[in-house]
């Protein structure tokens, strides 16, 4: 495939905290979303630690005020019941937000780690390769669930709750880790350089820590950092529909907010009611598309191209090295990284 | 003398990458006349395959730009001529023949598909349908007989034996079986024995050397007033390069087109063309008929590139090869580009860029036909041995 | 190369085969998943049930776990699927419900696949400009919306503004003519009733524009991605030196490429598009599969009905396995260098 060469943004060798800000300042939309993220990130890490800063109000305190239109005593209103709407979206904010990494965390270390395995020992016939092909039969039959029908389903037998959603979808949510870490490990296992290694008598387990691990890694903080949206949009919606958290009490959640909202007053009339805790979701989760979607655009060699084309244009195709006088021209490819797939259906 | 197709006047392309500008083609001027065939000769990053794409401005731009000169293409400036009209000089205007047949025909579509639109895209602008380009213009006049006594109509019926799709040309729209026979008829034009097969199969069923084939069919098909190959044979095995390399000798003497054949062959371009250019870092440095280019080079890079060239290895012992290395186009050197490697350089080499200018002193100085060569000393240049 | 009608026929029943052990699985993982937690699970499912509906329960779910499996598969190959609490048997409720969301669901992947494929190839096309960005806002937008907060946004405000109807299938409860498919725009169609036909559409923009722009992004990013990497080719230089203008060379030569992969990711949106009918349905009261899972498992807090929930699990895991089916085999026809055999 001809990719994009020598000019292209990112290089193996490079740091990544310097790949990553190359990135980040080539692409607005994504520089934008990491900018919202860490805003996000240091505003819920505020209201977990010192809610009193940022919140005027607690979750069940009445203002004696009655579905009040936003003002500047209360940013977003108040609901029938006379609560700060703005205060209950922001005490939300560290729960909400804690779901979505802890899910997507969880998720992604049992997966990683079961897809390590079912892409590094496959071959056929050894004890490895027995548990590759189970583990990726499991991983298929999951895969073929619509994640928040299942969640769903669990949570049903285990009982409403917030621990136990969470443990519902990291039921239905490990697989698709296991199956991106399986085709990055199979794609990198193969390379000419990892070869190179066990030829020179690395052993298997390094090669797997150092090599391996390695190149697994940047397609995977990615992929997290797409999911983490995803995460909170499906915890959200089974919220919404009524069998997680309940609201009101004592620890709000957006979606179960909403639920409630939407069925205590009539939404034409008192829209924010319904808005708020609706674009807190939608902000949050954007805000981490934002990022992930254009990390992707960068490592995945597919997209990187038109990314290359928009920030830095191509280099000509017969362009000369200095160093190399008649060598030609495509030479200086293969520094590609490795692919980001696509994350699929989590929604 | 008939008009030229195509004249390139001082032909500047750059590359614009990040902060840096790649001056990847130079003040190239060229002329061409139909029935002609001008090489084009130079190492991997001389801006050669840059100059053919940059004439049908097939250059994704940016990051090329075309900073200065102008291709005046049939009486139109093909630089001024705007984006959703270039589509229009394509095809039936300038035809192109790419150095990568594996991926050059669409994997998804049968040969057939792809040999039928190109007729169909020039059927339908001969029938005026489809403004073409100059406004509605035929690229050819079909209305007169082809004339026989010259070369040029002689050769206008070997192109189409079946002359099909043409015929219908004149009162109505061609038929399916017309235009059937008419794919037909230029699959057998470059010598495919079986086409009935060939017609329906995918091209990740054919080989590199069939691929091409149906790329120069598809290029002819469309009877280009001119056709540029950009190295047509370089990425085929050597005894497929051989058959294409026939093939392309054959079919230049019965076409009518101009041809710009771009090459880094110094053998096939001596056994293709009628004159050559030979480019060193983004400029021509030599031009002149093949013949006495060959004989008597009287640039210093173009006596390098023949003495490099394998054909002498016998009897210069170890193949030479030029000292130095391929300067840099974002920093070209001063003056005569090729002055770093240059045993003849002077002080005077490094000031100013040496003109283009007659070998012969006598010959008059704007005729771009003549053999002429962009270096101060060329008279102190060696022969060849 | 195979690739004669009858090769296509051995590839299509290949595909078919390969579901059995798929769907066996499914069948069994429902089982592991909804029978997790035996104790208390009655109690649990039916917190307010009285005594006799605990036994009940407790008689059926706390048997040891082999024989409760095999009944279980038993009954669900008998078409006995359970009844809910009220004693509506599950089996006829869903097969009645399901049709019209699989309407639903395909008026949506329509409008995915007229606008989401144009915008991904739009987006490629200005690669890094402000239309891809546009492009890209737009699709992230709808992967960041929740769909309950898209559907209730659009029933409560888009709704009224456009003048389209928001709740049920038609303007009546029961429309003048038999319902043979239970899919609201074919069976008007099928009554040869013009305006019912009309209505029923109108009742379709809204669920279907929803559950469309929530699922755009993938259908999308694909595109645009396989768009940028056909791109590139140089199959698409010979197309523009053939002279064809920039839309044959994007729509038809381009695109024919870049669909290759873009249908194998259509196949994987279905699980989205089936999870956001249950959200979806239920704003909307589309009598589909959707708003029955939404009751079934208790949604807005009503009665549980688990064994509807257990059967609405398996019925959306079937969706998916044969949607992606179905794309493989789509996959399989586009792509020529794939050999049927």
């Amino acid at each position: 495939m001809a990719t994009a060469t020598s000019s292209a943004p990112v290089r193996r060798g490079d740091h990544p905290i310097v790949v990553f800000w190359r990135v980040l300042r080539a692409n607005p939309l994504s520089l934008f979303g990491f900018l919202l993220v860490a805003l996000i990130c240091i505003v819920a890490l505020i209201v977990a630690v010192a809610p009193h800063v940022l919140v005027p109000y607690g979750p069940e305190q009445e203002t004696g005020l009655f579905n009040a239109p936003p003002s500047w005593a209360h940013p977003f209103g108040t609901d029938g019941l006379s609560f700060d709407v703005y205060s209950n979206v922001m005490r939300a904010l560290p729960l909400d937000l804690g779901l979505g990494v802890g899910i997507a965390g969880v998720s992604l270390v049992i997966g990683g780690a079961l897809g390590l395995i079912a892409g590094f020992y496959d071959t056929p016939g050894t004890l490895g390769g027995y548990t590759s092909v189970s583990i990726m039969r499991v991983t298929d039959v999951f895969l073929s669930f619509p994640s928040l029908i299942l969640a769903l389903a669990i949570t049903r037998v285990l009982g409403p709750g917030i621990l136990n959603v969470a443990i519902a979808v990291i039921i239905t949510w490990w697989p698709y880790y296991v199956r991106l870490v399986r085709g990055e490990v199979l794609a990198v296992k193969h390379l000419p350089y990892v070869t190179a290694a066990r030829a020179a008598g690395v052993t298997e387990n390094r090669i797997l820590l150092r090599h391996v691990l390695r190149n697994v890694t940047e397609p995977l903080v990615v992929y997290f950092t797409l999911d983490i949206g995803t995460v909170l949009v499906t915890y959200s919606t089974i919220a919404y529909i009524g069998v997680a958290s309940k609201y009101p009490g004592p620890q709000p959640e957006w979606g179960a907010m909403l639920a409630f909202y939407q069925g205590s007053a009539p939404i034409s009339s008192y829209p924010w009611l319904v808005l708020a805790p609706g674009l807190a979701v939608f902000v949050t989760v954007i805000a981490f598309s934002l990022l992930g979607d254009g990390l992707r655009d960068i490592l995945d060699p597919r997209t990187r191209r038109a990314f290359v084309r928009g920030a830095a244009p191509e280099p000509p195709a017969e362009r000369p090295t200095p160093d190399a006088p008649a060598a030609e021209a495509e030479s200086d490819r293969g520094e590609v990284p490795v692919v980001a797939p696509d994350p699929g259906a989590v929604a | 003398m008939t008009d030229p197709v195509l004249i390139v006047n001082d032909l500047s392309v750059t590359y614009t990458v990040g902060a840096g500008t790649f001056y990847a083609v130079s003040d190239v001027s060229l002329e061409i006349e139909p029935g002609r065939v001008i090489g084009i000769v130079g190492e991997t990053g001389c801006g050669k395959s840059t100059l053919a794409k940059a004439i049908p401005r097939l250059l994704p731009e940016p990051p090329a730009t075309i900073g200065s000169g102008s291709i005046v293409f049939r009486g139109t400036d093909l630089v001024k001529v705007g984006r959703r009209q270039l589509p229009m000089i394509r095809g039936t205007g300038i035809g192109m023949i790419f150095q990568e047949p594996l991926n050059s025909l669409n994997p998804a579509f049968r040969v057939y598909d792809q040999l039928l639109e190109a007729i169909q895209i020039r059927h339908y602008r001969e029938m005026g349908w489809v403004k073409s380009f100059q406004g509605g213009e035929r690229p050819f006049d079909y209305s007169k007989p082809p004339d026989t006594t010259t070369v040029a109509g002689s050769l206008s019926k070997i192109i189409v034996p079946s002359g099909a799709a043409e015929e219908a040309v004149r009162d109505r729209l061609a038929t399916r079986s017309q235009f059937r026979e008419e794919v037909l008829s230029y699959l057998r034009l470059v010598r495919i024995n079986d086409p009935e097969t060939i017609l329906n199969l995918y091209p990740h069923e054919l080989s590199g050397g069939m691929r091409q084939r149906i790329m120069i069919a598809m290029a002819l098909s469309e009877k280009p007033s001119l056709l540029i190959a950009d190295e047509p044979t370089s990425a085929l095995d050597v005894t497929i390069q051989a058959q294409v390399l026939t093939l392309m000798k054959e079919l230049i003497d019965e076409v009518q087109a101009a041809i710009l054949f771009i090459s880094h062959d110094l053998g096939v371009i001596a056994e293709t063309a009628d004159e050559i250019g030979v480019m060193y870092a983004g400029r021509i440095v030599e031009y002149g008929p093949v013949a006495e280019v060959f004989r008597d080079p009287r640039h210093p890079y173009t006596k390098a590139l023949l003495k490099a060239a394998p054909a002498h290895y016998k009897s210069d012992g170890p193949l030479s090869s030029i000292p130095g290395s391929v300067p840099n186009l974002s920093r070209p050197p001063s003056g005569c580009r090729f002055h770093p490697r240059c045993a003849l350089a002077r002080d005077v080499c490094k000031g100013d860029t040496p003109p283009l200018a007659p070998v012969d002193p006598a010959a008059p100085p704007e005729s771009r036909h003549i053999h002429r060569s962009a270096c101060y000393f060329q008279s102190e240049v060696p022969g060849l041995p | 190369m195979g690739r004669s009608p009858g090769d296509l026929l051995i590839f299509v029943l290949k595909r078919l085969l390969q579901l059995i052990p798929v769907l066996i699985g499914v069948i069994v993982l429902t089982f592991i998943c909804t029978h997790l937690k035996l104790s208390g699970l009655c109690n649990a499912v039916y917190p307010h049930a009285s005594k006799a509906v605990i036994d009940a329960c407790n008689a059926k779910y706390g048997a040891p776990l082999l024989p409760q499996f095999v009944s279980y598969i038993t009954n669900l190959l008998q078409g006995n699927w359970g009844a809910s609490t009220l004693g509506q048997a599950v089996y006829p409720a869903i097969a009645a419900d399901l049709p019209a969301t699989i309407e639903l669901v395909l008026a949506a992947l329509f409008l995915m696949i007229v606008i989401g494929i144009p915008l991904g190839v739009i987006a490629a096309q200005y690669g890094g400009r402000w239309a891809d960005h546009l492009v890209r806002i737009f699709y992230l937008s709808g992967w960041a919306t929740p769909t309950y907060l898209g559907a209730v946004l659009a029933a409560v405000f888009i709704g009224p503004a456009l003048g389209l109807p928001t709740r049920g299938e038609y303007s009546t409860v029961v429309p003048p003519f038999p319902q043979y498919t239970h899919m609201s725009v074919v069976d008007a169609i099928i009554a040869g009733n013009f305006p019912y036909t009309v209505d029923a559409i109108e009742h379709l923009i809204l669920p279907a524009s929803v559950l469309a722009f929530i699922n755009m992004g993938i259908a999308t990013r694909m595109t645009r991605a396989s768009m940028l990497e056909v791109l590139p080719l140089d199959f698409v230089r010979s197309a523009r030196m053939k002279g064809l203008s920039e839309f044959w060379v994007m729509y038809k030569h381009a695109l024919r490429n870049a669909l290759i992969t873009t249908t194998t990711v259509l196949g994987v949106t279905a699980g989205g598009l089936l999870a956001g009918t249950v959200v979806i349905e239920e704003v909307f009261d589309w009598p589909g599969i959707g708003q029955y899972a939404y009751d079934a498992i208790g949604g807005g807090g009503s009665v549980a009905n688990f064994d509807g929930a257990i059967a609405v699990v398996i019925v959306f895991a079937i969706g998916v396995v044969v949607a992606n089916m179905i794309a493989d085999i789509l996959y399989g026809v586009l792509d020529p260098r794939v050999d049927w055999r």
